[in-house]
């Protein structure tokens, strides 16, 4: 069922689920959304399993027109989201009807937002997911980011619609992206490979985000981190987090669309719970780690599911 | 280091030049180390406890992703903590130690067809230049070996070969291409790889496989896993021309079955 039309395409609108996690044994990337927090709370808000695929709208958003009645949930960035030229809120559910236009503003804080449909976007499944690779020309809407006359469907929502009508998360929930806070991390398998004062330093170091960063990675510029032994490592598993240090000593936070091997020293992988804060920061911006305990980053990790399970319990 | 106070660098330390070591990549991958060497004997005893983690059938394990000389494995801490995976591992090592596990071969062999030189393979006289081999000699040694896949990896399962010889290898290119043709056929010091989808890449490229080894659409997406071996073999720039579907399925019938 054919349920809006693209009008102008945006920076970057692509379609992402929480990626292709399966198929990494293959050799393949893993994709998904890059603030995948957001991307779960938007479907729960509209009634979808938290997995569903959703689009990932970047920075400067889309003109989007509905050609039917639906919900639809917006999550993320706040990017002035609004409806028929009226601003709407983010976090919670939003009737829309047919012919609605739904268009963006300024980037009033963070980088990506999500919209989920009630029903979830229906794009064929490849290698178990949704998912857009645009690298690779497949996945998502024919492997690529979304253009103006395309015309994306859904699927059948298997809830009433009225009864996902009034979800919200409430506002002491919703993550804070405007907030300025330090960027968790453990070690990483090649933390040896650093001198201990090097690793001390990089931890209270400022580094800015720069504009050839995207999907793939985060470059970083910051002072050099320099190498006890040598920079280069026989190629092994990289993952969206990893922070990889080459030889120039600058480094390169991976992400989403990272290839899932690569040849770089990792002096450290930022924690599953930190990933969608640091994705939600933009080129120019200034960031700083901070080193944590596996066991603390695993703590963490078990809060936020915990927090998702309360949420969904309370939207049943 | 004892600075530090890491119970990860510790770790690592009490056990140093003992293999193989764990380290967590992140909150939700457990990296198991070997020595740091390419190897088929190392592969394959890497690849025969990748076999055990998978038949331990570890509650909370969702991927088991060898490379090569580490296996990454992918868990739900939710289900497990990282001490927790680390000592499902390190029981299973003290098994794979005492029982003397035999080493697990696929010993099997893909086919791959390869037009050489060419347009299809621009660096290939250079490669002759630089070697002091003619081009057919090239293509001899290259066709002639039985290669490895040590592991798949970048975006969309490029098979790593290693142990080309001696007498290829080559430093990659200085200036890196932006773009090169999925199917090329490539080499860079000791070893060859096939790029199966246009990806950039600073290794030389010395011919092409009109022989598909990547369908996103397929389950598995390629024909080959680490572990099995792959052998090229020379074609016309004809048969290179004129592949089709019908052919692909010909030649995985009569080679690949």
């Amino acid at each position: 069922m054919e349920f809006l039309v693209v009008k102008k395409s945006g920076m970057l609108t692509t379609i992402q689920d929480t990626g292709r996690m399966s198929y990494q044994k293959y050799g393949i990337s893993s994709c998904g959304a890059m603030d995948s927090l957001s991307l779960r709370l938007a479907n729960i808000l509209v009634g979808n399993d938290e997995g569903e695929a959703a689009i990932e709208i970047t920075l400067m958003g889309p003109v989007l027109q509905f050609i039917q009645d639906g919900v639809i949930a917006i999550t993320g960035a706040n990017l002035t989201p609004k409806i028929n030229g009226k601003e709407v809120p983010l976090w919670r559910s939003i009737s829309i009807f047919e012919g609605d236009v739904l268009s963006f503003g300024m980037a009033k804080e963070g980088c990506r937002s999500y919209l989920a449909i009630a029903g979830g976007i229906n794009v064929p499944i490849v290698m178990g997911s949704r998912s857009t690779f645009i690298r690779g020309d497949f996945g998502g809407f024919e492997g690529r980011a979304l253009k103006a006359g395309d015309a994306i469907s859904v699927k059948e929502s298997g809830q009433h619609l009225d009864s996902v009508l009034g979800r919200v998360i409430p506002p002491k929930y919703t993550p804070n992206y405007g907030e300025k806070r330090k960027i968790r991390f453990v070690l990483g398998p090649q933390a040896n490979s650093f001198a201990a004062e090097v690793i001390h330093q990089f931890s209270s170091d400022i580094y800015e985000i720069l504009s050839e960063s995207d999907r793939m990675g985060y470059r970083l510029k910051g002072p050099k981190i320099p190498h006890e032994s040598a920079p280069d490592i026989i190629s092994d598993y990289i993952t969206a987090g990893s922070i990889q240090v080459p030889g120039n000593g600058q480094p390169i936070v991976l992400m989403a669309d990272c290839q899932m091997t690569g040849g770089y020293t990792k002096i450290g992988v930022v924690i599953g719970v930190d990933i969608p804060y640091l994705a939600q920061q933009k080129p120019g911006e200034l960031i700083q780690f901070e080193r944590v305990e596996i066991n603390e980053a695993q703590l963490l990790w078990k809060k936020q599911e915990q927090f998702l399970s309360t949420i969904k319990m309370y939207n049943k | 280091m004892s600075k530090m106070n890491s119970n990860t660098i510790e770790k690592a330390l009490i056990s140093k030049d003992t293999y193989p070591q764990y380290f967590p990549l992140g909150d939700q991958v457990v990296i198991v180390q070997y020595e740091k060497k390419v190897s088929i004997e190392l592969s394959q005893n890497l690849l025969s406890f990748a076999e055990l983690i998978k038949d331990a059938d570890i509650q909370g394990v969702t991927q088991i992703i060898p490379t090569f000389c580490s296996i990454a494995i992918r868990y739900n801490p939710l289900k497990l903590s990282y001490d927790e995976i680390l000592s499902e591992l390190q029981k299973l090592n003290v098994n794979i130690k005492t029982e003397k596990e035999t080493i697990t071969k696929t010993d099997k062999i893909v086919h791959i067809p390869v037009f050489y030189g060419e347009e299809y393979g621009p660096d290939l006289e250079y490669v002759s230049e630089k070697t002091g081999l003619t081009t057919s000699e090239l293509i001899r040694l290259h066709s002639s070996n039985l290669y490895y896949i040590y592991m798949l990896g970048v975006i969309g399962s490029f098979p790593y070969c290693g142990d080309l010889d001696k007498k290829l290898s080559l430093k990659r290119r200085s200036s890196p291409r932006i773009k090169i043709e999925k199917g090329s056929i490539v080499i860079a010091n000791e070893q060859t790889i096939i790029v199966s989808l246009e990806s950039p890449s600073g290794w030389h490229i010395i011919g092409r496989t009109p022989f598909d080894t990547f369908k996103p659409e397929q389950n598995p997406p390629s024909p080959f896993v680490a572990g099995d071996f792959i052998k090229f073999e020379p074609i016309s720039k004809e048969v290179m021309e004129n592949w089709d579907e019908n052919m692909q399925s010909e030649w995985t019938k009569r080679w690949n079955s």
